[in-house]
């Protein structure tokens, strides 16, 4: 038997899901009343999953403006006695790390999760980021799943763990536990932890007092001596196999370690599993334990060496000679994911023979063929802004290589592809109009342009905005207003009226902002007016001042599923001189050439923006109806 | 199916063309049918039109701990574009078994560079050179599934294709997965989609 909602499904069901989804289910099990986030990928299904099938749960799951805004409604949330979650990406915890740092002196009431998903690869995220240190940097204690079975029991024993220890507990995941998908066997459900009681308490939750500060600080040390006892209590970290060579392994790396042994057959006289499931505080009894009668220590772990650290402090500390073996050594690299490959060369390195069992990759089997760097989809509005800003550079009497374009995070980002080449830089959350102010203060003598999308503006564009009016600093702001978290999976931002899971609010929106910031000069224009835009953009760049174009039209994919597809457009090829200037200009992936050298459109992908057909220099390219088909 | 074993099955696609629908059914097939599974995938960036790769790891009697394999170890290779197949080709075990839908989806690189279409037949030919031509099955799934109502529907005809050839599950435990996971039309277009790639081989 099957269940078709992960949220509703009784106790003891048998269910396919993934990571996130087993977390969103765990959020139920644990009694979470209060999730928020910030989309970010390999977090957002967690929210995502709570929106589609909570319908009728008694629960608050939305998105928030940025991650620090997120954390602090769930610490808000917690003090209050309600049991909250906070989602994030890595860099999302660069965002919330001041609140967070604080967090950990008021410590809290209700339980309280901060899910981090990293992304060794990296899969789809900017830096290789290892969170696992922020559990050291804000003296936080911090878990790791290793499958999504775990990814869900985790994250109830999170919760209670946080209330017994009164702090925020970091649930600590990475995207092969997010975005695996496998069976996950549910729990009991238990009601939601709302709102008790919020009493006054100034040296807990007030940090303007110095003295109260060092004393929380007291506090909180002494709150982490029982970390350990709590991990035992919940069943966390565990050891398999009585063999001397020890392998320490943490959340995903579990797997390939335990792939490797099986293939070796019997393996549990030759090595003993260490697996670590609390990272942080490092669980120093269960370690010496379990080390102690160790002939050698394998330790295999993603991104930094941060557990092969701390276990050589711990056997230094206990005097204990023991050779450890990991990424210090060169045993495992310091970049990328692990694989099984990887792992049975280290433990086959550290046992003194050669594992068989895996196929040796002769990559006999290899064909070149053209690569796939992922484009805007067909329609996107966001390549309509951008030809019109090139082209608008142009019409301003610039060449297009020394007007610098500041990119930043979001599906706009794949401009720096060909043909568009558009963005010079994509940094962080918000940085391309702070950026663009820098380069301007550091002396550059020409017009600069920065390009935001909506959501990333209202997460972290508007404090640089006030800077750059503020100082009285020349450019030009292109934001993309697509109305919609697009890349991350079409998540909702302050601008609508009514959220995923219902909620009815106050739109926010831009232009106000804009206002009341008081840009110079600010026009809202529609993408798809491509002349308009154009006009604008030459007009704009020249005057001085901030000057704002809010391009505006809604994602392609938003808008095809809302309104559907009412005309496309094919090619007649009588017509067509295989000039390609349509594929040159727009990058459109509905484009391609067909075997007679004509320029063909994919009628599954076309959504009729008609932006080929308004640059065809031959009139090639004409409307038909939504239904056509090749 | 009795001996313990894990079966690794490798879905190579195009962001848009249903590749981790595919692995998601066959996730919860697997769950179904009271085997153990495990899958992961790597995509790119944009929500479509980037290449995706999905490894599924079926366990039949056996553990499965690994989200991934490694080149070399796929039972099973499920293309669902021809150039995304020569990419993962590497993934095909020497016994392995290659499911081709003969689609291109010629990528923006592609036309740039004035590269056609003729590209498909070319890459089908070097496809078949390398890997022995008796286990490649180049299959019509999207002109299956076009024929009855959705291209949409092409992932289904090459599960349709691969259980035929693998019997990994029951039709019965293939049809509850698509009957839990797809709603109302694209529910009956699934289910007739997996059967006419399941006759496929047959006709």
């Amino acid at each position: 038997m099957s269940f078709s909602n992960p949220l509703k499904a009784p106790a003891g069901a048998r269910l396919a899901l993934m990571g996130n989804e087993a977390i969103a289910r765990g959020v139920i099990e644990s009694g979470t009343y209060v999730v928020t986030g910030y989309p970010g990928t390999p977090s957002s299904e967690v929210l995502m999953t709570l929106q589609e099938y909570g319908g009728g749960l008694d629960l608050y799951a939305e998105w928030a403006v940025n991650e620090r805004v997120a954390f602090e409604i769930a610490l808000g949330a917690s003090l209050g006695g309600a049991r909250s979650l906070v989602t994030m990406k890595g860099p999302g915890i660069n965002v919330a790390s001041d609140p967070i740092l604080s967090a950990a002196y008021s410590g809290v009431n209700g339980g309280l999760t901060i899910l981090v998903a990293d992304d060794p690869g990296p899969i789809t995220t900017q830096t290789e980021q290892d969170s696992r240190w922020y559990a050291k940097l804000s003296k936080l204690p911090m878990i790791t799943p290793s499958s999504p079975q775990e990814a869900k029991d985790f994250t109830v024993v999170s919760q209670s763990f946080s209330e017994d220890i009164m702090l925020p507990v970091i649930l600590r995941t990475t995207t092969r536990v997010n975005h695996a998908v496998s069976e996950v066997i549910t729990g009991d459900v238990r009601s939601p932890k709302k709102y008790r009681e919020f009493r006054k308490d100034p040296p807990r939750y007030v940090r303007a007092g110095m003295a109260w500060n060092l004393e929380r600080h007291r506090w909180l040390n002494n709150q982490l001596k029982v970390a350990e006892d709590l991990a035992k209590k919940y069943g966390l970290n565990k050891v398999l196999g009585e063999g001397p060579s020890c392998i320490i392994v943490e959340g995903v790396s579990y797997n390939y370690v335990m792939e490797v042994l099986e293939k070796m057959g019997t393996w549990e006289h030759k090595a003993r599993v260490i697996k670590v499931d609390m990272l942080y505080p490092i669980p120093r009894n269960f370690l010496l334990n379990s080390l102690s009668e160790c002939k050698e220590i394998l330790v295999v772990e993603e991104l930094d060496p941060y557990l092969e650290e701390s276990i050589k402090a711990l056997l230094q500390d206990q005097d204990l000679r023991i050779r450890v073996y990991g990424k210090l050594s060169g045993y495992l690299p310091l970049e990328g994911e692990l694989n099984t490959r990887a792992v049975l060369q280290a433990i086959s390195r550290v046992l003194g023979y050669e594992i068989t069992g895996l196929h040796h990759s002769e990559v006999s089997k290899s064909l070149e063929v053209p690569p796939r760097p992922p484009p805007l989809c067909p329609g996107c509005p966001h390549r309509n802004s951008y030809v019109a800003m090139l082209l608008g550079i142009a019409r301003a009497g610039y060449k297009r290589g020394e007007i610098p374009v500041f990119g930043d995070i979001g599906c706009y980002a794949l401009s720096v592809n060909p043909p568009l080449n558009a963005i010079w830089t994509e940094h962080s959350m918000g940085a391309s109009i702070s950026m663009a102010m820098g380069l301007k203060v550091g002396g550059f003598d020409k017009p600069v342009i920065a390009t935001i999308g909506d959501s990333t503006f209202f997460h972290a564009g508007i404090q640089p905005l006030i800077e750059a009016v503020n100082k009285r600093v020349d450019m030009l702001v292109l934001v993309l207003d697509n109305y919609v978290v697009a890349m991350t999976g079409h998540q909702s931002t302050p601008a609508w009226e009514t959220t995923e899971s219902g909620r009815v609010t106050k739109p926010v929106e831009i232009v106000d902002v804009l206002k009341s910031i008081g840009v110079d000069n600010l026009a809202v224009v529609d993408p798809f007016d491509i002349d308009e835009m154009i006009n604008k953009v030459s007009e704009f760049i020249k005057k001085p001042g901030v000057n704002v174009i809010v391009a505006r039209a809604p994602c392609a994919l938003l808008r095809a599923r809302r309104e559907g597809v009412k005309k496309k457009y094919t090619v007649l090829s009588d017509k067509c001189v295989s000039c390609l200037a349509c594929v040159r200009l727009t990058g459109c992936p509905a484009l391609y050439i067909g075997d007679d050298n004509k320029v063909k459109i994919s009628l599954d992908d076309c959504v009729g923006c008609g932006l080929c057909a308004r640059y065809c220099p031959y009139k090639a390219i004409v409307e038909v109806g939504s239904r056509e088909r090749e | 199916m009795s001996e313990n074993k894990v079966i690794n099955i490798l879905i190579s696609s195009v962001g848009g063309q249903g590749g981790l629908t595919l692995s998601r059914i066959i996730a919860l097939s697997a769950v179904i049918s009271g085997y153990r599974v495990k899958t992961g995938e790597t995509l790119g960036m944009a929500q479509r039109f980037g290449s995706v790769v999905s490894y599924v790891r079926v366990g039949i009697g056996k553990e499965v701990y690994s989200p991934l394999f490694d080149f070399n170890e796929a039972h099973y290779v499920v293309c669902m574009e021809v150039l995304e197949c020569a990419r993962t080709l590497r993934y095909l075990h020497d016994e392995g078994v290659l499911i081709l839908d003969n689609t291109i989806k010629p990528p923006t690189s592609m036309s740039l560079a004035g590269k056609n279409t003729a590209l498909k037949e070319q890459i089908i030919k070097q496809i078949t050179e390398v890997v022995r031509p008796e286990k490649v099955v180049v299959v019509p799934a999207r002109d299956i599934a076009s024929s009855i109502g959705d291209p949409r529907g092409a992932n289904m005809v090459l599960l349709g294709v691969l259980n035929k050839i693998s019997k990994i599950f029951t039709d019965e435990e293939i049809e509850e997965a698509i009957s839990n996971f797809f709603k109302g039309r694209a529910r009956e277009l699934s289910l007739r989609a997996y059967k006419e790639g399941f006759k496929y081989l047959t006709s």
